[in-house]
């Protein structure tokens, strides 16, 4: 009797274990399904380069609100910020203050900042024709989940952007195939400034650069490309949005700053943006 | 036997919580000390997304503390012998482990270790507390 007793007792512990782990295995199924997107391989993420972006994935970013950018930027992550130009005449380009991007689709630097740089623009003007892009899959911080500029528009009323992206990420005889020329005027910006003094001897040249009406420097990105790895762009825009995480952090502390670098050269305008920031 | 075994299954909810206690010491300082724990990030294992993650406290209480709190009442429920006391909370435990593991997988797209950690440590008490609950209804 007692034996017997024993045994429905161990009967009735198993049967628990088993519907606890089984109930595990539910939540974890029902999660992973419930997700906005799931973890995706490499080559899926390469498969989306040049497609256009996702409304949904845009919109997440051009609705970050201005109160959430300004508190990043007081925030204590590593991010760096502009360095400004002194001394230099306004950058202007159909008679309004010109931002300058040079960049490649290759370069996950330049993977990293075109996601606060897209956040910060969009607060002056809008974007049409933006695609997703992955940088290189050889080189560090491989395919890291971006967009491209190529083939993009903006239109603002506020500030004249340029972008150029001079190379694909499909590799060539050593390098990267060749996408758009710079003209002379943006050859001569970089052979100002991305070079010493305005950047470091050993970090000259690099990409991406982004003159901000001759006013403020960026060189490079500003924040590690690393946080991204291995996510896709909903992954990416969803964290983003989540301003306690660490990529939303670095991420609006440096749209943040391009924010208010603009806002110099625009003479603050508008004033709903630049009064905010 | 049964004694001896029923000592061993104490004594591993007293070790059990006491690890979890010093796990969620760790998170707790790494919360407030606003520093990283040693976690890797690899694919979706990313403890920073997660503990900085608006899910990571609970009316401003971070989750830790809830954790903490739970091991501490199952070694006292342990002491004081109170199978009933251990099965609900430990209940209590797994539900939260549950909604947890959702919030990980499905809206924050991270998992942390060290809160897997705990996760495994509160079903190991639960499974336990269910076998001396019915194992205390077998001997009354």
């Amino acid at each position: 009797m007692a034996k017997r007793q024993q045994d429905n007792s161990n009967l009735i512990f198993i049967i628990i274990v088993v519907i606890v782990i089984i109930a595990m295995g539910i939540v974890i199924y029902i999660a992973n399904n419930n997700a906005n997107t799931s973890t995706q391989s490499v080559n899926s993420l390469v498969n989306k380069d040049n497609k256009l972006a996702n409304k949904n994935v845009l919109s997440s970013l051009f609705s970050i609100s201005l109160p959430n950018l300004k508190n990043a930027l007081n925030s204590n992550v590593k991010a760096t910020t502009t360095t400004p130009i002194t001394g230099e005449p306004l950058l202007v380009k159909n008679n309004l203050p010109r931002v300058v991007y040079v960049g490649a689709d290759y370069c996950p630097y330049c993977a990293a900042e075109r996601w606060a740089l897209i956040i910060a623009l969009s607060k002056f003007g809008k974007f049409s024709n933006l695609r997703y892009m992955t940088s290189s899959s050889s080189d560090v911080y491989p395919s890291t989940a971006t967009f491209t500029f190529y083939k993009s528009s903006y239109t603002s009323k506020y500030i004249d952007f340029t972008p150029k992206e001079t190379n694909t990420n499909i590799s060539s005889q050593g390098g990267y195939t060749s996408l758009e020329t710079l003209t002379q005027i943006e050859n001569n910006l970089i052979n100002k400034f991305d070079a010493y003094p305005y950047v470091t001897k050993s970090s000259a040249g690099s990409i991406p650069f982004i003159d901000i009406g001759n006013k403020g420097l960026i060189v490079g990105a500003q924040y590690s490309p690393q946080l991204l790895q291995s996510m896709n762009w909903s992954q990416i825009a969803s964290s983003i949005a989540n301003t306690k995480s660490v990529i939303s952090q670095n991420v609006l502390k440096s749209s943040a700053s391009i924010i208010k670098n603009i806002c110099k050269i625009t003479n603050e305008k508008p004033q709903k943006v630049c009064s905010n920031i | 036997m049964k004694n001896l075994k029923k000592s061993v299954l104490i004594y591993s909810i007293y070790i059990l919580s006491f690890v979890g206690i010093l796990i969620c010491i760790y998170l707790l300082y790494a919360h407030f000390a606003d520093v990283s724990v040693a976690c890797p990030r690899v694919g979706i294992i990313d403890c920073a997304n997660v503990l900085t993650s608006q899910y990571s406290s609970i009316l401003g209480i971070p989750v830790p503390f809830f954790g903490m709190a739970f091991f501490i009442l199952m070694s006292v429920f342990t002491f004081l012998k109170k199978e009933l006391y251990l099965l609900v909370l430990s209940i209590l435990g797994v539900l939260s482990v549950m909604y947890l593991v959702y919030v990980e997988f499905a809206l924050i797209h991270s998992v942390c270790l060290w809160c897997s950690s705990i996760h495994v440590i509160t079903l190991l008490l639960f499974f336990i507390s269910v076998y001396l609950f019915l194992n205390k209804i077998l001997t009354s």
